[in-house]
């Protein structure tokens, strides 16, 4: 005859064994997933919805710990360290796909890998006398009139004529200051502003020179992790709740194609 | 009698309740210890760590000697070559890409074996440069720093000076076939001298007091301050550079002769101005900045580096 306690021990051993099944089989799943997301091109993964749902889960802590303390909680950057806004849709480098996102976090912007974005930087135009104080708000004046803000008229046109030919912005910026995701260079009529946008901004920005660093997560976040949080950044700059309100209002996954 | 309550048979007992040889119970604990230490070392050896992948993983596109080529620059590698988006390429671009990619790591494996960056002195330099270029200051400087370099290296900014002049020498010794001496060179010099201040010419004072032209200058050019230090020397480019336009030198001793300088015109150097060479000062200090932060970089490494010399050699 069976005592009672070797039933309970039977019992709660049955009990652990179930749990214990069900978190591997959880984890399994999970486990499939994650190399799916891995598996796949970089750009077919947002065509999934459940790899997406995933990713975005994996990816909020690993943001919170490394990309938040720049770019914020709220993702939306901070224009005094030149931290750009993730939501707006609007990307330096690439065209803001999961491959040319992931590229960035793989090895950063001028973070001294080989292989990160290094291709040229913002002249500091006032600091090396390149061009004079007055030329430098003339040109202030030309770029608030590209983004169709109020400008002087006079000035503007004084500025473009310093943007096509002494500053020689249009090298980076293109002729039609659209900008060039090959060099990082922004698309000045878009009036999206990394560093800010008002004069006094465009001002410290073209005085200055600009040198923005990002640092290279390759080595020491997980290769899974930088996937997700490439997926995860790409639905938030994707979605029209990620755009207008980031990160706190969550990444709306697409629906499964 | 004293009834007492059977005790419940202890574990080893329950554990090695079947067999016929029951170790004592204070043996069973190291025993289970030893079995399970057992475990992870086969484990150990046998599991997945133990021996090569033979799978590549997931993010990667291939694995070369276990040196992995990721998946991202594998993509990015094709795109580039191919100026394709990766998902339009042909498997025929992608293989050709992917394969150079295995070939490049391949060369590069074989040159840590064959340890290049000990053997070959341009890969060491390759090596130190780029070391230098990821540790580039980035510190935008200020204004105030600008000012501040600037003055601290004010005559690297100053202009170049330009003159144009007759050097003309009286030799002695024998040097130049010239028979007389030190002391009376030195005597026709300063008569000459005297002449050419009160508007003598040139040639008739030459030709009266046997000068001939040095040759080291040509005098009817413009000649840069440096050029002239180089031609001359420091001793008689000190005298010329404190000429004014149509003076005469005092008679210089040199080795060659007795030298007068006739200075036909002076542009004396432009002093420093910020404004004027803000953008050098800018490049040469962002030179030094680069400069600076390797030596603070080779302090650390040395700081934390064990380097032994041998007897006799210095710290």
């Amino acid at each position: 005859m069976i005592g009672r306690g070797y039933r309970l021990w039977v019992v709660l051993g049955l009990l652990i064994a179930a749990g214990g099944a069900v978190f591997a089989w959880r984890q399994t799943q999970t486990n499939r997933l994650e190399t799916q997301v891995l598996t796949l091109l970089p750009d077919e993964v947002p065509r999934h919805a459940d790899l997406v749902n995933l990713s975005i889960a994996e990816a909020k802590p690993v943001y919170a710990a490394h990309c938040a303390s720049c770019h914020g909680a709220d993702m939306k950057g901070d224009p005094r360290i030149g931290a750009p806004n993730l939501t707006d849709g609007v990307w330096l480098y690439g065209s803001g796909n999961v491959t040319d996102i992931e590229r960035t976090i793989l090895y950063g912007i001028r973070s001294g890998h080989g292989q990160s974005h290094n291709v040229t930087e913002m002249t500091a135009f006032g600091l090396s006398g390149q061009l004079t104080p007055g030329e430098i708000n003339d040109v202030v004046q030309y770029v608030l009139s590209l983004s169709k803000r109020p400008n002087t008229a006079q000035a503007a046109l004084s500025g473009s004529q310093i943007f096509a030919g002494k500053g020689n912005c249009g090298d980076c910026h293109g002729p039609d200051g659209r900008g060039d995701p090959y060099y990082g260079s922004s698309n000045l009529t878009v009036n999206v502003w990394n560093n800010g946008g008002d004069t006094a901004s465009l001002y410290r920005s073209i005085y200055f020179g600009l040198q923005r660093v990002c640092p290279a997560w390759y080595g020491i976040i997980p290769l899974e992790k930088i996937r997700a949080l490439a997926v995860y950044l790409h639905a938030v700059s994707h979605s029209e709740a990620g755009a207008e309100s980031g990160a706190a209002s969550g990444a709306a996954a697409p629906p499964a194609s | 009698m004293d009834m007492k309550t059977p005790r419940p048979p202890s574990l080893p007992s329950r554990l090695f309740g079947g067999l016929r040889y029951r170790p004592p119970r204070g043996v069973a604990v190291p025993l289970a210890g030893a079995f399970a230490g057992l475990a992870i070392a086969l484990f150990n050896l046998l599991g997945p760590g133990s021996r090569p992948v033979s799978v590549v993983p997931a993010g990667y596109a291939a694995l070369v000697n276990q040196r992995p080529i990721l998946m991202s620059d594998f993509i990015n590698q094709t795109e580039t070559i191919e100026s394709t988006p990766f998902a339009e390429t042909t498997p025929e671009q992608r293989r050709a890409v992917l394969h150079s990619m295995i070939d490049e790591e391949l060369m590069v494996q074989r040159a840590l074996v064959l340890d290049l960056p000990e053997q070959d002195t341009d890969v060491r330099k390759e090596l130190v440069d780029a070391v230098g270029a990821v540790i580039l200051a980035r510190k935008t400087p200020t204004d105030a720093d600008l000012m501040a370099y600037f003055n601290a290296h004010r005559s690297n900014y100053a202009g170049v000076g330009e003159m144009r002049f007759h050097d003309i020498v009286l030799h002695f010794g024998g040097s130049q076939d010239a028979d007389q001496s030190l002391e009376q060179a030195e005597a026709d010099a300063h008569e000459a001298v005297y002449q050419l201040r009160s508007g003598a010419p040139l040639e008739s004072v030459m030709q009266h007091f046997g000068f001939v032209d040095s040759g080291k200058t040509d005098s009817t050019m413009d000649d840069l301050d440096f050029a002239v230090k180089l031609h001359l020397g420091e001793k008689l480019f000190n005298v010329a550079a404190k000429l004014t336009d149509g003076e005469v030198s005092e008679p210089v001793d040199e080795v060659d002769g007795v030298h007068v300088l006739v200075m036909e015109e002076r542009k004396p150097p432009r002093p420093a101005e910020f404004a004027v060479s803000r953008n050098q000062v800018y490049t040469d200090y962002r030179r030094d900045q680069q400069l600076r932060a390797e030596q603070d970089n080779l302090k650390f490494l040395r700081a934390n580096a064990q380097i032994l010399l041998a007897p006799g050699q210095s710290q």
